[in-house]
């Protein structure tokens, strides 16, 4: 009989072979992140109170007529680290988000793209689709598989208007392309309610995906985005509404479905339950 | 770059060991992924302190413990923030006993998971528990007594048969 020493060392050596950690590069650019972020709020805060003592003494010394409001440009703190990571190039057959939020958030999935490749994808990555729902942006980027290649390197984000989000990689070079996945968020937050997201890849047989749900959810209907033929597989994305007494995130899927345009079920999958659900 | 360098390096060489040990903490791999990844982010921007540090991996042990903690409390909280979900975690490869060890773990409270993993799998003495950890020898001890005890029970083995010495 195996003492507790040992039974924690099995346990970590195989936590440690089956964990998947995002590497150095991803710790680095969520710190640049973070400290972009708090140098923008600290520029802001600082506008708002320089304009706050403007008004303040123009009201004291009179009716004179208001200064123009101070203004402020946000502090730069130079990275204590020099390293970016390379996701190489991105084609943007659909275009992409618009500024530099945006640049960020298709930076983002290129680079999750590249984690996938182990480096640049050659050819490159292209960013398949993206929109907007419910106050997020979400974005489908995958590379175009090798002759022979058996899997494909794909990822999907999901992010705020400032770009805060999460984005994650998805499949692998060597990992068998099923024909039909699925995963998502629950708790999206957008208008006074939650929402959750349903995000995957479909075989191209498919014309329609059918998303199904517990909590008397109603099903979604939804139509393959259409990667193209350097991809084998296309892509879908759809949002549902929480229920309303269910805002403590859960993810509601149950079931994928999907059929081909003359109704025949071409491939299903049924969602896990527990944490990180997927189908 | 020689900074940047070396901090991935320390992370390349640190990463695979700190998810082995925030694994039986949080019962989860992939909130054990996303502490460590964290406990790492906030390294990044302590680099150039931290890299003289004697043992820099001690401290982020430290950080990610503590957001384990902070998070396994705060669940309510925690489930606000926005989550990007992932794959479901693999039933892990591992021994019959290696998993019921697992399963049992997720039972006991945070603090006395914290205390049997860096005791027995960090292989770090009473003393240097108790400043990991920030509690005094006597609730260290008192937490390592009590948590073989829940382990024995659940796992139906005699106390003695999991921790011979």
């Amino acid at each position: 009989m195996s003492d507790l020493r040992e039974r924690f060392q099995e346990l970590a050596d195989v936590a440690a072979r089956q964990g998947r950690p995002p590497g150095p590069q991803a710790a680095l650019r969520r710190m640049r992140r973070r400290r972009r972020q708090r140098a923008t709020w600290t520029a802001a805060l600082l506008a708002m109170v320089l304009l706050a003592v403007t008004v303040g003494v123009d009201r004291l010394a009179g009716p004179a007529p208001l200064a123009p409001t101070a203004t402020t440009t946000a502090s730069t703190t130079p990275p204590d680290v020099s390293i970016t990571p390379d996701p190489g190039k991105v084609e943007r057959p659909a275009g992409s988000p618009p500024g530099r939020a945006g640049e960020q958030m298709v930076r983002d999935v290129a680079t999750a793209v590249a984690e996938c490749r182990g480096g640049p994808p050659d050819p490159p990555t292209v960013l398949v689709a993206w929109g907007r729902g419910h106050d997020q942006t979400w974005l489908v980027a995958a590379a175009p598989p090798h002759p022979g290649e058996k899997g494909l390197c794909w990822a999907n984000g999901l992010f705020q208007a400032s770009g805060a989000g999460g984005y994650g990689k998805e499949g692998g070079p060597g990992t068998a392309l099923k024909p039909l996945r699925a995963s998502g968020s629950q708790n999206l937050r957008s208008g006074g309610r939650y929402w959750g997201q349903i995000i995957g890849h479909v075989t191209k047989r498919a014309t329609r995906v059918q998303v199904l749900f517990r909590g008397g959810i109603a099903p979604l209907e939804l139509t393959p985005i259409q990667s193209g033929d350097r991809f084998p597989v296309n892509f879908y994305v759809g949002f549902y509404r929480q229920p309303k007494k269910d805002r403590n995130l859960e993810w509601f899927v149950t079931r994928v479905i999907a059929y081909d345009s003359a109704g025949n079920k071409v491939a299903e999958c049924q969602a896990t339950a527990g944490p990180g659900h997927s189908c | 770059m020689a900074r940047s360098e070396s901090f991935e390096e320390f992370c390349i060489g640190a990463v695979g060991r700190l998810i082995g040990q925030l694994f039986p903490v949080t019962g989860d791999l992939n909130e054990a992924e996303e502490v460590v990844q964290e406990a790492f982010t906030r390294a990044a921007a302590r680099w150039s302190r931290l890299r003289d540090y004697d043992v820099p991996e001690a401290w982020v042990r430290r950080v990610a413990m503590n957001l384990a903690a902070d998070r396994a409390r705060n669940l309510r909280r925690q489930a606000r923030a926005m989550l990007k979900l992932r794959p479901p975690p693999e039933v892990l490869p591992a021994s019959v006993e290696a998993l019921a060890l697992a399963e049992a773990l997720r039972s006991l409270p945070i603090r006395q998971r914290q205390v049997l993993v860096l005791h027995y799998l960090a292989d770090l003495p009473v003393g240097e528990v108790a400043r990991t950890l920030e509690i005094p020898e006597g609730t260290v001890k008192s937490l390592l007594a009590r948590g073989r005890h829940a382990l024995a029970a659940k796992l139906g083995e005699p106390e003695e048969v999991l921790d011979p010495s």
